[in-house]
């Protein structure tokens, strides 16, 4: 095909319109300009010099051509052209299968590449081409449908990247259906390899020509988080890129105040040509303990997210023995091992049973004691039923004493011994452990052995205790659990008296598996499924997980993300464990494509359509000339007109910013002001305003707050601190506010404001994904200090600061969202813990209230808040709503002292 | 009728304003007769006048109404009181309020008509401190130096006149007086002469003003444009205005040439003023003009 450039027309149809410039040549040659009447009464002076030439009033040629040229534009513009840099991409009528690899890694450029693949589809469409879309995260067994352009143009908006990495199999399978089907393919590459690739490669250009869009920028990502010697580390890795780079690593977790935030930031370097990098977080276990998860800054991916959960967080672990051991004989020591064992994995606490209780340790070993006193038998076993881990250690004490509590099965008293010098047996190997064990898939040395061993009794419940057995079938390890907790017992000695086990590197990865549990397992009595808490999309957001169906633990234990394990935070039995986007130990490479895949130029691959071009010119040539008549008329001078002509065809128009006088900060605060985000967009704005203003209105009306009018600002440039709230309607097209507008309102949070997020869209925040509104107002919830939200819980003192009110509708009556109550008590009193007075920074829904309260200036309501008495109720709710969110606002938890009333009532009567 | 009264009141509070600084002017006939004298000209004799001049005895054939009773009764004679001559003349005003005075070429500024009455006015009210009888052209008002006469002549300029342009109404003239002419003379040139020629053939000084307002002298137009006059009478087309600037001046200057030969010719003034400047200017002018300072 000829490499030429060549214009093509959506609609040529529209062509046809230029048939008629001909005849509007003619006619506008014989309309002339309408004369300006000019009264003046010297006419007699001029009728008496009628002499001059009798000029024909016919249109200028000027002025003519213009006209022309403007309808011509104009046509042209609403034919649609389009400029075909190389004119070959009609193709031959073969469909075209659109392939994304679909991953995380894609996330970052996401919108470009359904920028790519929207031109392809509309160059499909102008060739009526068939269309498949696939990614290649899409799970197995959905098949490849050719369809219309129209069809997949639709959908195009749905589309999105998956969190975790593109896999050939599916792919390859269904395409194995269509053999022998002809079509060309379209890769739209994340830059990541995976395996397969190849295979799939050369499977599509059996089928046709394959082209691909290679990833541009280069992908960084985050291995999961590790202790290594002590500290926590994250290791960054990249592709794609070569030269030195550094990337920030924040740690972000919850702080003192129970807000959510970036805790630690961190600085990683890239050598040149270097592809991995680490991030080093010398912090203290108090710290690294409320880290959730890791990201890299400015990288909207899922692998740039590396999720927390108790994997990482160190545990505090409080060790006690029952005998105390000579000074110097280290190695007898019962706690020697655990120490040696434990140590970089935990913060150990070594102290009496009552005092380790009391420093709150995640897990308790007792090595061989038996004799505990009843306090403390009651301490433990209330530790362990609020779900404390407590691992024991038989040992001589415990063989000699009576089996008392907190053991996991009922104990034979005397050990066992095998293997011994007056023994008939040999010492017993340790069978590898079953499948429902915590300590399965840990390699068994040959050589750890057991020399003696507490016994059970044996029962029918014994066998599901069991997590580890010697050779015999008698249990070495058994676990039961205990209200949210559970007791382990080794049924030997912690040191090597009984059993070189302690001896064996098996020792701490069995202690690490039941103090940690992160690979998966189910052991009896806790079941095996994980429930997610809250699952990552490929951007890296969070996404509630709503009622997903748990995962089983076999599928979690592979821990590689995929379509049935969705990165994110699983919970079973009180243990949390994390799947990241990038599991342990991957290796990424760039993407090498064959080289018979064509790899075109990104830029001037696709069509430039310039109607909308065609159709401005039209509408500037309109405006000249509009102005030439004007000037022809003799209204404005020739000078001012050129002028006006040269700004209307040249400049773009000035954007105006206003800063924050003194002046205006006066004005601001001489009353107490509500304010509204302005949006940009004119109805939204206006909406907001007068909804304000009704507010106020209403307020003045029903109580002793008087405001002033509402004021629109931007928190980019206007100084916030006037306001006590902010009013933001969300809108799915609203600009992200810029760094230092997030900065400004972080502040304006951290200070005592309080935003009032509107979705206006009843609270329909589509449940994973997210839809228009909601997922904006999630973007903005990321970038914003929002600390983590919760339903409102009865009683909150929203319900009463005001009116005593159990529903908060503006012209819809979805739930709202208030600033979660993190402490037990404070629940009780509808306070939330947090130094800001107990007003919730945040108050989110979708209820439209703007416009439920809006009041034009004669007092008329501007909305519909439904039909008859019901609208009319719905708008007292919304305005008594509005009244109380003021109220809260404006009082802080004055409010909410009521509850003490009674209280109050009582002891001002007894005095 | 309550409207035009007030109106009047205005324009008198203005032309009050104007003229409050300015000297007495006589007018231009007695100052052809009686060289520069200001105040009552007393002839120093018996006559018709206001200033008591003498008693004399009354000589039979004396009207009896003639006689003053209240000297007689102290003797035996009868006395006529006898007031001394007093010459006032009379001046008499014209100001166009045609259709085309009526116009002003910028909201800024008013009407010609308005600043030829306000002129008008400010040389009444002058002229009455120089006691002469004043009157207007072509009305039924009796000339009269008193005071009330001024404020019959401020709403009788407020009458409007209907006809495209003015021409001065010189009928019945009384003998030596003089006529003030305001107006654009824009009209018909031949009526314009045959009135100011009959004029000044009954022997009247006179001094035509022409009052134009500023696009009337700059012509500023350019482009298509459709010329009409404010009664709505004559209309001129064309197609670039600009093109007919210099013609329109020429045309302009030439009426301007005619009137004053035409004024020179009859032995009287003619002075051009236009709406924009300051009234005091075009008042000082015209004041010198009337004392004879040219």
């Amino acid at each position: 095909m000829p490499e030429f450039a060549s214009i093509g027309f959506d609609v040529p149809l529209a062509l046809l319109g230029l048939l008629t410039l001909p005849l509007i040549w003619i006619l506008l040659r014989t309309l002339p300009p309408p004369a300006r009447r000019q009264l003046f009464p010297p006419v007699s002076l001029l009728l008496e010099a009628r002499d001059q030439q009798a000029q024909a009033a016919t249109c200028p040629l000027w002025l003519r051509l213009l006209r022309i040229a403007m309808l011509a534009a104009a046509t042209a513009g609403i034919a649609e052209p389009y400029f075909r840099p190389s004119g070959d991409s009609a193709g031959d009528g073969n469909p075209i299968l659109i392939l994304f690899d679909g991953g995380w890694a894609g996330a970052a450029e996401w919108d470009a590449k359904i920028d790519h693949a929207e031109n392809l589809l509309h160059e499909a469409k102008r060739s009526g081409r068939q269309v498949a879309v696939r990614l290649l995260t899409e799970a197995p067994g959905s098949g490849l449908s050719f369809q219309s352009a129209e069809y997949w143009q639709a959908k195009m908006p749905e589309l999105s990247p998956e969190p975790w990495m593109a896999a050939a199999d599916a792919l390859i399978d269904d395409l194995s259906e269509i053999a022998g089907a002809e079509f060309d393919s379209h890769w739209i590459s994340d830059g990541l390899h995976f395996p397969g690739l190849e295979k799939l490669a050369h499977i599509l250009l059996r089928h046709g020509e394959v082209r691909a869009l290679p990833a541009k920028d280069p992908v960084y990502g985050l291995r999961p988080a590790a202790y290594e010697e002590e500290i926590l580390t994250v290791g960054v890795f990249r592709t794609g890129e070569t030269q030195p780079a550094t990337v920030t690593i924040e740690a972000v977790g919850v702080d003192t105040d129970g807000q959510q935030r970036v805790l630690v930031a961190v600085d990683s370097v890239f050598g040149a040509d270097a592809g991995e990098a680490r991030a080093e977080f010398p912090v203290p276990l108090e710290l690294a303990n409320r880290i959730q998860w890791f990201r890299i800054a400015g990288i909207e991916s899922a692998g740039a997210i590396s999720l927390v959960a108790d994997s990482v967080s160190r545990r505090r672990v409080a060790l006690f023995a029952g005998r105390q051991t000579e000074e110097g004989a280290s190695l007898t020591d019962p706690l020697h091992f655990l120490r040696k064992a434990l140590s970089g994995r935990a913060e150990l606490v070594e102290a009496e049973i009552a005092e380790a209780i009391s420093s709150d340790p995640d897990t308790i070993i007792l090595a061989d004691v038996m004799k505990l006193s009843e306090t403390e038998t009651a301490l433990l076993g209330q530790w362990v039923e609020d779900g404390g881990l407590l691992i024991r250690f038989a040992g001589p004490r415990t063989a000699a004493g009576e089996a008392g509590a907190l053991f996991p099965v009922r104990l034979r008293s005397g050990s066992r011994s095998v293997g011994g010098a007056m023994s008939w047996e040999s010492a017993l190997k340790i069978r590898p452990p079953p499948p429902d064990s915590p300590f399965h898939n840990l390699a068994i040395p040959e050589d750890v052995t057991v020399r003696a061993q507490l016994l059970a009794q044996p029962g029918p419940e014994l066998s599901e205790r069991v997590l580890a057995e010697v050779e015999d079938g008698t249990p070495l390890v058994t676990a039961s659990g205990q209200g949210a907790g559970r007791i382990v017992l080794f049924h030997v000695t912690a040191n090597s008296e009984w059993s070189n086990l302690p001896l064996s590197g098996l020792f701490p990865a069995m202690l690490g598996r039941l103090m940690n549990s992160t690979a998966a397992s189910g052991y009896a009595g806790n079941g095996s499924d994980w429930q997610p808490q809250f699952l990552l999309d490929a951007f890296g957001n969070r996404l509630n997980a709503g009622n997903l169906r748990p995962v089983a633990g076999e599928v979690l234990a592979r821990g590689v993300a995929g379509p049935e394990l969705r990165p994110g935070i699983y919970k079973s039995a009180g243990v949390d464990t994390a799947v990241n986007a990038v599991s342990v130990g991957a290796e990424f490479v760039r993407t090498k494509l064959p080289p018979a895949i064509t790899t075109p130029q990104a830029s001037g691959e696709s069509d430039t359509a310039f109607g909308g071009f065609l159709i401005a010119l039209a509408l500037s040539l309109l405006a000249v000339d509009i102005l030439a008549s004007v000037r022809l008329g003799g209204r404005i001078s020739g000078g001012v007109s050129a002028a006006l002509a040269c700004v209307l065809l040249l400049s773009p128009p000035a954007p105006v910013s206003a800063e924050t006088s003194e002046a205006l900060a006066v004005e601001l605060t001489r009353q107490t002001r509500l304010a509204f985000l302005l949006t940009g967009d004119a109805r939204t704005d206006a909406a907001s305003e007068a909804g304000l203003y009704g507010l106020a209105r209403a307020l003045a009306r029903r109580t002793s707050v008087e405001l002033g009018e509402p004021y629109g600002i931007n928190p980019g440039d206007d100084e916030l601190a006037f306001f006590p709230l902010l009013y933001w309607p969300v809108r799915a097209h609203q600009q992200l506010p810029e760094s230092g507008a997030v900065s400004n309102l972080n502040n304006f949070l951290r200070n005592g404001g309080t935003i009032l997020f509107d979705t206006a869209d009843s609270g329909f925040s589509g449940a994973a994904t997210g839809l228009g509104n909601s997922r904006r107002l999630r973007e903005l919830a990321g970038l914003l200090d929002v600390p983590s939200l919760q339903p409102l819980p009865d009683g909150h003192v929203l319900t009463r600061s005001f009116y005593r009110l159990d529903s908060f509708p503006g012209r819809y009556d979805g739930p709202i969202w208030v600033e979660e109550i993190l402490d037990v008590d404070a629940a009780a009193t509808g306070m939330p813990v947090s130094p800001l007075d107990g007003v919730t920074p945040v108050v989110v829904g979708g209820n439209d209230w703007a416009a439920a309260w809006a009041e034009s200036t004669e007092g008329r309501a501007i909305f519909s808040t439904g039909p008859g008495a019901e609208g009319r109720v719905r708008r007292e709710l919304a305005i008594r709503f509005g009244i109380n969110l003021i109220m809260h606002v404006l009082s802080g938890n004055y409010k909410s002292d009521q509850l003490q009333i009674e209280a109050l009532f009582e002891s001002a009567a007894v005095n | 009728m309550n409207q035009d009264h007030r109106e009047a009141r205005e324009l008198l509070a203005r032309a009050e304003a104007e003229t409050w600084r300015l000297p007495p002017l006589l007018s231009p006939t007695r100052m052809a007769q009686s060289g520069r004298r200001i105040g009552a000209h007393g002839k120093r004799r018996a006559g018709t006048g206001y200033q008591f001049w003498q008693f004399r005895n009354a000589v039979p054939g004396e009207a009896v109404r003639q006689i003053d009773w209240r000297k007689s009764a102290r003797s035996d004679a009868c006395f006529v009181r006898e007031k001394e001559q007093q010459s006032a003349n009379t001046v008499l005003l014209w100001v166009d309020n045609s259709a085309s005075m009526r116009f002003s070429g910028s909201a800024d500024r008013g009407t010609k008509a308005d600043r030829g009455r306000l002129l008008a006015l400010c040389i009444c009210m002058l002229l009455m401190r120089g006691e002469e009888r004043l009157g207007l052209l072509g009305r039924p008002l009796k000339p009269d130096s008193s005071q009330a006469q001024l404020e019959r002549i401020a709403e009788e300029l407020l009458a409007a006149d209907d006809t495209e342009y003015g021409v001065p109404p010189v009928n019945a003239l009384p003998k030596g007086a003089s006529i003030i002419l305001i107006s654009d003379f824009f009209g018909p040139w031949s009526a314009l002469e045959t009135a100011i020629r009959r004029a000044a053939g009954t022997g009247a000084m006179g001094i035509a003003v022409q009052l134009l307002d500023p696009i009337e002298i700059d012509f500023p137009f350019s482009g298509r444009t459709r010329f009409e006059t404010p009664g709505g009478s004559l209309t001129f087309e064309t197609m670039e205005a600009a093109a007919l600037r210099e013609t329109y001046r020429g045309k302009l200057r030439q009426r301007q040439r005619q009137l004053a030969e035409l004024t020179s010719d009859c032995s009287w003034q003619c002075q051009f003023h236009d709406s924009a400047g300051p009234a005091t200017d075009s008042l000082l002018f015209l004041s010198r003009a009337i004392a004879g300072e040219h």
